[in-house]
């Protein structure tokens, strides 16, 4: 677990790059953060980072994007969600579940039981300074531990 | 009676052409493409290399479930639609049973084991006897882990079919003497065994309405339910 302090979004973005460029396959990334945390713009940086072209945007009502990169992303917004039936109602575990390519997950929060065995989260907390924000990276499973270490000494250097 | 069946419930997507005299052409796919962009075009080439137009279709067979959540829907929707503008009598076929046709011989019990997520399994035992697949062992959701511990208890010759097979145990575990799994083309749903079942049903009459057949999805928490009430001792 890390954390790192960006001052401006332009950092953020930055700071998602490096994510990006370090990701695994096969990873499911859990985004948490209140409205306007830079959620969006987040995985808007990273995904670009991984080749998408498309335009990236919450899937607030259609519960999931998916572009092509060098590998399919899936992008989940739970916010809309109030059950973990209604997960099952949309597949969502056949697709967080040994995922092909990479899974981002909004809101994951709201249903911790619902979440795979391994996986890496990124809390974007806001700071009294309305353009830092407070990122902290952890992880559950040891397969996304290497991943999490190089990019802590990313950001360190 | 020459009908179109379809089975999308797994991450093989499958149709064919096929009366109760012959399979006429059967296209089988599975390569990480997903159904939503295929199954129109495979249902065209399907239908191209068995010589027949869709106005000479007498009927169609869609694998219900349980399965993929997305798979069904994408297979469902289609065999709907279809029926609906061909004005095509319509049947659905339990996904579980139609893996069954893959051995229809009689004095072997047939599991079939389709993936329920986070390591749960939908599991269902089917015997054939006289020509009739007889259900044995009814639904139910096992932890996968739980079902090979115990199934060398069973007596008899047994086969594992379905998913799961390939996931989770086929290289990965070492089966007892009479317990056996599918080989992997043997292993998931095909279209030519949601036609034979299909076949049958429509022979005998059976209908869905195109207007509210539904998948047979069985969620993870209807399962833990219906297992719990057969297992009340576990329960508690």
């Amino acid at each position: 677990m890390f954390t790192c302090i960006t001052e401006s979004p332009e950092q953020t973005s930055d700071l998602a790059v490096a994510v990006g460029k370090r990701i695994r396959e096969g990873t499911v990334l859990c985004l948490e953060g209140d409205l306007g945390a830079g959620k969006t713009l987040f995985v808007q940086a990273m995904a670009a980072t991984l080749g998408v072209e498309s335009e990236v945007t919450s899937p607030t009502f259609n519960l999931m994007n998916i572009y092509e990169g060098i590998c399919p992303i899936l992008h989940f917004d739970l916010y809309r969600l109030e059950t973990e039936e209604q997960l099952e109602d949309i597949g969502f575990f056949e697709y967080t579940e040994n995922p092909e390519g990479i899974v981002v997950i909004e809101w994951a929060d709201k249903f911790p039981d619902a979440l795979p065995e391994e996986y890496v989260t990124v809390r974007l907390e806001r700071t009294e300074n309305p353009d830092e924000r407070c990122i902290l990276f952890s992880c559950i499973g040891e397969r996304n531990e290497e991943f999490l270490k190089e990019l802590e000494e990313s950001c360190q250097s | 009676m020459s009908i179109l069946a379809i089975d999308t419930s797994s991450q093989v997507s499958s149709v064919a052409v096929a009366s109760r005299e012959k399979l006429s052409a059967e296209l089988t796919m599975q390569a990480k493409l997903t159904h939503s962009e295929t199954l129109m075009p495979h249902i065209e080439q399907v239908l191209q290399m068995a010589g027949q137009p869709k106005e000479s279709l007498e009927g169609i067979a869609v694998s219900i479930g349980p399965g993929s959540f997305t798979g069904l829907r994408i297979g469902l929707a289609v065999a709907k639609a279809m029926a609906y503008a061909l004005d095509l009598p319509l049947v659905g076929v339990p996904t579980m049973q139609a893996l069954a046709c893959h051995f229809p011989v009689p004095g072997v019990r047939l599991v079939a084991l389709v993936d329920a997520q986070k390591g749960n399994a939908y599991c269902e035992g089917y015997a054939w006897e006289s020509g009739n697949l007889r259900i044995v062992n009814p639904l139910e959701i096992v932890a996968v882990k739980d079902f090979l511990s115990t199934c060398g208890d069973w007596e008899g010759r047994t086969i594992l079919l379905g998913d799961v097979v390939g996931k989770r145990i086929a290289g990965k575990y070492e089966l007892p003497m009479h317990v056996q799994a599918a080989p992997p083309h043997l292993c998931m749903p095909r279209a030519a065994g949601v036609a034979m079942l299909g076949l049958r049903k429509l022979a005998a009459g059976e209908r869905a309405n195109v207007m509210d057949l539904e998948p047979f999805y069985v969620r993870r928490s209807e399962a833990e339910v219906l297992w719990e009430k057969r297992h009340p001792e576990a329960a508690s």
